[in-house]
């Protein structure tokens, strides 16, 4: 199991650096960040001297190794908007980031799941035909087309809820509800898919057979066996919920890490952009490696090497 | 103790008594907040580091110029008079030296006294000019300076290196916002940044990056007490969400509105969509180093063959402006009438015929989104181009270095008019010091007699040969053609009704008691 662990562990690191070092070279190729920071009629003085003291004068691998080297001691560099530690800027974000995610996971798990049990169980119904038609909506819908639809009915003509803004729980509503949505959809099929294979199975018929009660088939042994599948779904999904409400961000005004994301790369606020790119990247692959620890400890059929054993 | 009925119902007839009364004591200043949802808040207050339409939004409020520009006095919010403002009077001594009394009771956010120290402070050498100023735009504002004195506790003498008839201009305009001289050495320009003292009428309050910054209303302005007791900027970058929290009630004013979004707010009766014609051009700009563009006739027929009118009831409803060439009204007495941007097919064809121009083709490129609707302009005049037989093709780039990199023979910019004289506007958009002469986009030979000309009205105070020099410059910058105006843009606001507040021809937003009131 050590071995296994220090495996992914290892990949996780590698497929990090990647991400930080793809980021880093396509954001000094795509135009000079003075050219944004500073007035239009700055002089080529000024220009170089800001060049100089960002450290843009540099070589591209010079300024690569040392940006390694500050990241590995744990500096992300000054934000060249307003000086102040790219981490901190970071940090401020994180836990409105985090706040969204969660509350749009939690709502897409709590209604997701059962919806996705009843259809299984409802097969071929209306019930089924009809949950299974919301889900689709949930996930095919674009999100700023969500967003901008809830925005009019609920803050334009009803006006129950804020269109915008931190200030209280109901702030949370509408963007953890366009957040959640596509993971909704997405978690209610897959939930009846996997329910409708192991369903199939052969040892639910002896369960049956046996005639262990309905309910008892059902957390007994549909259950725990369609799990694995969409736990390996969500792990990867999570992360991207958690990652990627850039949109969603930007149409409520929340203040996270995908809107500082938009708005540091559109000022070219280079150290910021890194800094927001690796904990993107990083919460990607931790969600990534969690994922393959739980498969590892739900699923017997996988050893201490991650190997995947199939009956025989 | 048992609760009875009759206990109830006493209890639920104080409730309302109990829960709201100490509230109500704490409200004892009755006086709106204003909530502005802007596209953008700017990352840092100090008032000469921000010097675009996102920080001056905000910190026109925070900070007073020395001299006022009466921005008011015209109905188009582009008035040029000059008034006392924390300045009470000015006189020049001699054509390089100016001596400025300042009022005596203005109070800093922090409840100091300002002072002719504070004010020398803000115009050091090593702030806005000199050598190693560490503000980078400040130069083009105050680079004719050479001393700032304080010459008592009320009066200051300001001396510049070379006869500077703009010198109240710029007192009144941008980077002259006086900043704290005891707060600033104690915090530094970062710290300065982050947390501003100044005069204006509203003082920083507190800010989270990315989402709000908020501002208590300063008691002790000299111009009286402010109107709102509290304003508060909001950072809402999608537009349907600002129309539509302006709609509701959660914000009091939106910025940005474009064009086509106006019927829209028009549409809601308790809101006004309030518009202002900028005091900024969209240009094109023609590179002189490239060889299609190197003969002037064909870089006149370019812009001959722009129907700017068709251009403007297209993309800005016919409400954009087409300025008299790079001449404007509030250049006042030096306004030259009679001048008018031409359109003429037939001239252009007669020119590239003259040119020799074989259908070469060239290339035009922009940003999408830098310059409002400038995508959209830019396939209309391809079109118009091609209409007199030139081969204009159409590149989109994501920068300014990839618009100028070499292939470039058409690009846009932008000129603003930062200060109401031809000094203020052409000069530094195409003089000697400006980027397009330094790069050689604006050919040397073709700008000599430009530069003559320009060099002779700076140091020209007589106002009859100031404008005579003017209308010789623009003639030589209209032959030389490296750009040609296409439109001044405008910019529109969406306010509650209720509110009284008037945008002006720059971006500043001003909350002084004198332009924000509440029905």
């Amino acid at each position: 199991m050590t071995r296994y662990l220090a495996t992914r562990f290892v990949r996780a690191l590698l497929t990090l650096l990647l991400c930080v070092s793809a980021a880093f070279v396509v954001l000094r190729l795509s135009g000079d960040p003075t050219d944004i920071l500073l007035p239009e009629d700055a002089s080529a003085d000024t220009r170089a001297e800001y060049r100089a003291r960002w450290g843009l004068d540099r070589t591209i691998p010079e300024q690569y190794f040392r940006y390694l080297a500050s990241v590995l001691r744990g500096d992300l560099g000054l934000s060249f908007a307003d000086g102040r530690p790219a981490i901190t800027v970071i940090l401020e974000a994180i836990p409105n980031t985090l706040i969204l995610g969660s509350s749009a996971i939690v709502l897409a798990l709590a209604v997701g799941i059962p919806l996705g049990v009843l259809a299984a169980q409802h097969r071929n119904t209306t019930l089924d035909r009809t949950i299974m038609s919301f889900a689709v909506l949930g996930f095919s819908l674009p999100t700023f087309f969500l967003a901008i639809l809830l925005i009019l009915l609920f803050a334009l003509t009803l006006r129950w809820l804020p269109s915008s803004g931190t200030e209280t729980w109901l702030h949370l509503l509408l963007p953890t509800i366009t957040l959640a949505s596509g993971l909704l959809g997405k978690t209610a099929r897959f939930t009846r898919t996997s329910l409708l294979e192991v369903l199939s199975q052969p040892y639910i018929r002896t369960a049956r057979g046996k005639g262990v009660p309905r309910l008892g088939v059902l957390l007994g042994h549909v259950l725990p066996n369609a799990a694995v599948p969409l736990l390996m779904f969500l792990g990867i999904e999570i992360g991207l919920v958690l990652a990627g409400a850039v949109v969603t961000e930007t149409i409520f005004a929340w203040p996270g890490i995908g809107r500082l994301l938009v708005s540091a790369a559109a000022s070219r606020d280079l150290p910021v952009v890194q800094a927001a790119i690796l904990f993107v990247a990083a919460i990607i692959v931790l969600s990534n490696l969690a994922v393959d620890l739980v498969h590892a400890m739900v699923d017997p059929r996988i050893d201490a090497f991650g190997t995947r054993h199939s009956r025989s | 103790m048992s609760v009875t009925r009759r206990r109830f119902s006493q209890g639920l007839v104080a409730a309302p008594f109990v829960v709201t009364t100490p509230h109500a004591f704490a409200q004892t200043d009755r006086r709106p907040t204003l909530t502005v949802a802007v596209a953008q808040l700017p990352k840092v207050l100090e008032p000469a580091l921000e010097l675009n339409n996102v920080g001056t939004r905000v910190t026109y409020s925070v900070f007073d110029t020395v001299i006022r520009r009466d921005f008011k006095g015209s109905p188009d919010g582009g008035g040029s008079a000059l008034l006392p403002h924390l300045a009470t009077s000015w006189k020049r001594e001699g054509s390089q030296s100016l001596l400025v009394s300042f009022r005596d009771d203005v109070m800093f956010h922090d409840g100091a006294k300002m002072t002719a120290e504070d004010v020398a402070y803000t115009f050091r050498n090593g702030r806005l000019w000199g050598e190693k100023a560490e503000i980078p735009g400040g130069r083009a504002f105050f680079g004719t300076l050479s001393e700032v004195e304080a010459v008592d506790r009320n009066t200051v003498r300001f001396k510049t290196r070379i006869p500077d008839v703009l010198l109240e201009q710029r007192l009144a305009s941008w980077c002259s916002w006086i900043v704290s001289k005891r707060h600033y050495e104690q915090v530094g320009i970062e710290g300065f940044g982050r947390n501003p003292i100044g005069t204006g009428p509203f003082r920083f309050s507190r800010a989270r990056a990315n989402e709000f910054m908020e501002f208590e209303a300063h008691d002790a302005y000299w111009m009286g007490r402010p109107n709102a007791r509290r304003v508060t900027f909001r950072e809402v970058p999608e537009l349907s969400t600002r129309i539509a929290g302006l709609v509701s009630g959660e914000f009091d004013l939106i910025t940005n509105v474009p064009p086509d979004q106006l019927t829209v707010l028009q549409g809601y009766k308790d809101v006004d969509a309030r518009s202002v014609v900028l005091a900024n051009s969209h240009l094109l700009t023609f590179d002189a180093r490239s060889p299609q563009t190197n003969d002037k006739r064909i870089r006149q027929a370019l812009g001959l063959a722009i129907d700017r009118k068709k251009l403007v009831d297209s993309l800005w409803l016919g409400k954009a402006a087409i300025p008299a060439s790079h001449n404007y009204p509030e250049f006042g007495d030096m306004f030259l009438p009679g001048r008018a941007l031409s359109f003429d097919p037939a001239k252009a064809k007669a020119l590239l015929k003259d040119a020799g121009y074989k259908g070469e083709p060239i290339t035009y490129r922009t940003m999408p989104n830098y310059y409002t609707a400038a995508l959209d302009a830019a396939q209309i005049i391809v079109e118009m181009w091609k209409a007199v037989g030139i081969n204009a093709q159409l590149q989109v780039v994501e920068s300014f270095a990839q618009m100028q990199s070499a292939g470039q023979q058409v690009g846009n910019t932008s000129n603003s008019t930062r200060f109401p004289d031809p000094l203020g506007a052409l000069w530094i958009s195409w003089g000697p010091n400006s980027e397009f002469q330094r790069s050689k986009a604006f050919d040397p030979g073709d700008a000599a007699a430009f530069n003559t000309l320009g060099k002779a009205l700076e140091s020209e105070t007589d106002p009859a040969k100031r404008k005579a020099l003017f209308a010789s410059m623009l003639d030589a910058w209209e032959d030389a053609c490296p750009a040609t105006i296409l439109y001044q843009p405008f910019e529109s606001y969406g306010v509650k009704k209720k509110i009284s507040w008037k945008p002006y021809s720059f971006f500043f937003m001003d909350l002084r008691p004198d332009n924000l009131s509440f029905a």
